[in-house]
């Protein structure tokens, strides 16, 4: 009895610190949020702090520049999820049917922008996508006229998305590649001899069965979609042209001060990625 | 590691749009790197010749030097990059592995709540905890230190981390540690002399991806330092752009490529540890 009681001790002595961390940083912060979030707190004026309710989210709902940022994260959103979705999809599947060394290669090459931090890829694409860049260089030796990728804010958005499947292809790859090597290969085997083409592999064998895969792939995506700050404020540095949720944000909170109706603005988003988690778990285990 | 080796026989036609969709995914993948390292190595005048060249006509290692000698914040930057990278993989895979052992071997009232708690945080955006760092570290005055940054880090990878090695702990076989009870070994003993060896490519893998996250990481550093001397890289290449007159990338070429050669070293060196943790064991 004596060795079970210590050793209870011992794991709660071994999760403790960690569990401190966490408690301090993360808990107190989360509840402390929420409580900001019900109040007119303005940081150059702590003492002044008046208890709101829900006025700072019924403000939001009103409030255009949120308003706009809520539908430029939202227009990423519809973008990015399904396009880094597919296309790392069709490319696991490629990796996965033409297994050698070559292609091995190659999935290591494709994983290495998933390291590269954020700015550092919103950065190089930017520099590829200016006016005078390589990318539109590219396009006039192709007869096609020049874009202007940076120039307004749908073409921001969708500079954003280039940058952001850039990153997370690879990371997407690795996980429908799992996901493919859970599915006996004799499935595949049968098909390539059944005369299956490589198309029909992957609308009838390929997305039905890896469901669950897909699902962590796009809860990722869409939490990667809601926390889209450090390519947009590469672009414009807060400048202007783009807010997305993030972004407002911030300036809200640290340019203007409005701390209440920031961490409104930060409970919004953690609500709409448990609402869109919980939507696509549910979705996807009823099929 | 891609199928398990098995070699389909594909029609010709499958092979080709296949390694097509690969060719065109890897050369995406490249591009950008690949360009931002050959303008590091042009001169300031070749680099903003039109039309482009791809290959340098003269190469030039003057950018690198003027980015490493001559500028006073770039190296600064690196070093605070350095700093706060590795002292928040070191402590947060030491608590990581510490709590990630005992929930996972140690049952003890309350750790199914904390397992609970932890994946919770796990998909909410950063942001919400932002405000409130910033507050509390304004009133005990640590803003703008390395402290400003490295607590939080640590507690913004714990979460992950500790479910990580939580998970790589539970795959031991129970036999091995019912072996060293037997033998007479303390429970601290059994963590370190058998447990922690045994986890080893998580511990890689775990250590890796907590670098990367905080290297390369914006938002903490944007908000909760505030005179360049603290500053880290990611913020101080924006800084750098925006200083240099008119986007002057022949300065910041070489800055953006020292900024993730370490990065891309590591992530090759080390694919063995975290491909095989990431795509087996970790996600269940």
């Amino acid at each position: 009895m004596k060795g079970k009681i210590r050793d209870k001790l011992i794991g709660v002595s071994m999760t403790g610190p960690a569990l401190l961390f966490m408690i301090i940083l993360l808990i107190y912060p989360l509840l402390y949020s929420f409580y900001l979030s019900l109040t007119n707190y303005y940081f150059l004026e702590p003492n002044n702090i008046n208890f709101v309710g829900l006025n700072n989210y019924i403000e939001l709902l009103g409030d255009n520049s949120f308003r706009s940022a809520f539908l430029n994260s939202l227009l990423f959103g519809l973008i990015y999820v399904p396009v880094v979705t597919a296309l790392s999809l069709v490319t696991a599947l490629a990796l996965h049917q033409l297994d050698n060394k070559l292609t091995k290669f190659f999935r290591a090459i494709m994983f290495v922008p998933v390291g590269i931090g954020l700015t550092f890829v919103a950065l190089m694409w930017i520099w590829m996508l200016k006016s005078g860049g390589i990318v539109n260089y590219g396009l006039s030796l192709l007869n096609i006229s020049k874009v202007q990728w940076l120039g307004s804010s749908q073409a921001i958005v969708l500079s954003t998305v280039i940058m952001t499947v850039w990153k997370f292809l690879g990371f997407n790859v690795l996980f429908f590649l799992a996901g493919l090597n859970n599915i006996p290969i004799s499935i595949f085997e049968s098909a390539t001899i059944d005369g299956v083409t490589a198309f029909q592999k992957l609308r009838y064998i390929a997305i039905p069965l890896v469901k669950d895969t897909m699902a962590i792939v796009l809860i990722n995506s869409t939490i990667v979609s809601v926390k889209v700050y450090a390519q947009v404020w590469s672009i414009n540095r807060g400048g202007g042209l783009v807010d997305v949720l993030y972004t407002y944000m911030y300036k809200t909170s640290f340019r203007y001060f409005e701390m209440g109706k920031g961490t409104a603005i930060a409970y919004y988003m953690g609500l709409i990625v448990l609402l869109i988690s919980f939507l696509t778990i549910n979705k996807l285990k009823s099929d | 590691m891609i199928n398990g080796g098995v070699i389909l026989k594909l029609k010709l036609s499958e092979k080709a749009i296949g390694y097509t969709i690969l060719v065109v995914v890897v050369i995406y993948c490249i591009a950008p790197i690949f360009w931002m390292a050959v303008t590091s190595f042009k001169t300031e005048e070749e680099i903003y010749r039109t039309p482009p060249t791809v290959i340098p006509e003269e190469v030039t290692f003057d950018n690198y030097i003027s980015v490493i000698q001559r500028s006073e914040q770039f190296p600064t930057y690196f070093k605070n990059s350095v700093i706060v990278s590795i002292t928040t993989v070191v402590l947060t895979v030491f608590l990581a592995s510490f709590a990630g052992y005992s929930l996972a071997r140690i049952p003890f009232p309350g750790s199914g709540l904390i397992l609970g708690f932890i994946i919770l945080i796990l998909g909410l955006p950063y942001g919400l905890y932002l405000i409130p760092l910033y507050i509390m570290f304004f009133n005990i005055n640590i803003l703008d230190t390395y402290m400003a940054l490295i607590l939080p880090y640590i507690a913004l990878n714990l979460p992950w981390g500790v479910l990580i090695l939580r998970a790589n702990f539970k795959q031991i076989p129970q036999h091995i540690e019912d072996a060293a009870r037997v033998d007479g070994c303390g429970q601290f003993r059994i963590y370190y002399s058998i447990m922690l060896p045994m986890v080893k490519p998580a511990l890689v893998t775990a250590a890796l991806w907590i670098f990367l996250n905080v290297w390369g990481e914006l938002l903490l550093v944007m908000t909760l330092t505030e005179t360049a001397s603290m500053r880290t890289l990611s913020w101080g290449l924006l800084t750098l752009r925006d200083e240099a007159q008119a986007f002057a990338y022949g300065t910041l070429a070489p800055a953006i490529i020292i900024s993730i050669v370490p990065v891309i070293i590591l992530f090759l060196a080390l694919q063995n540890y975290y491909v095989k943790g990431m795509t087996e064991g970790s996600f269940r």
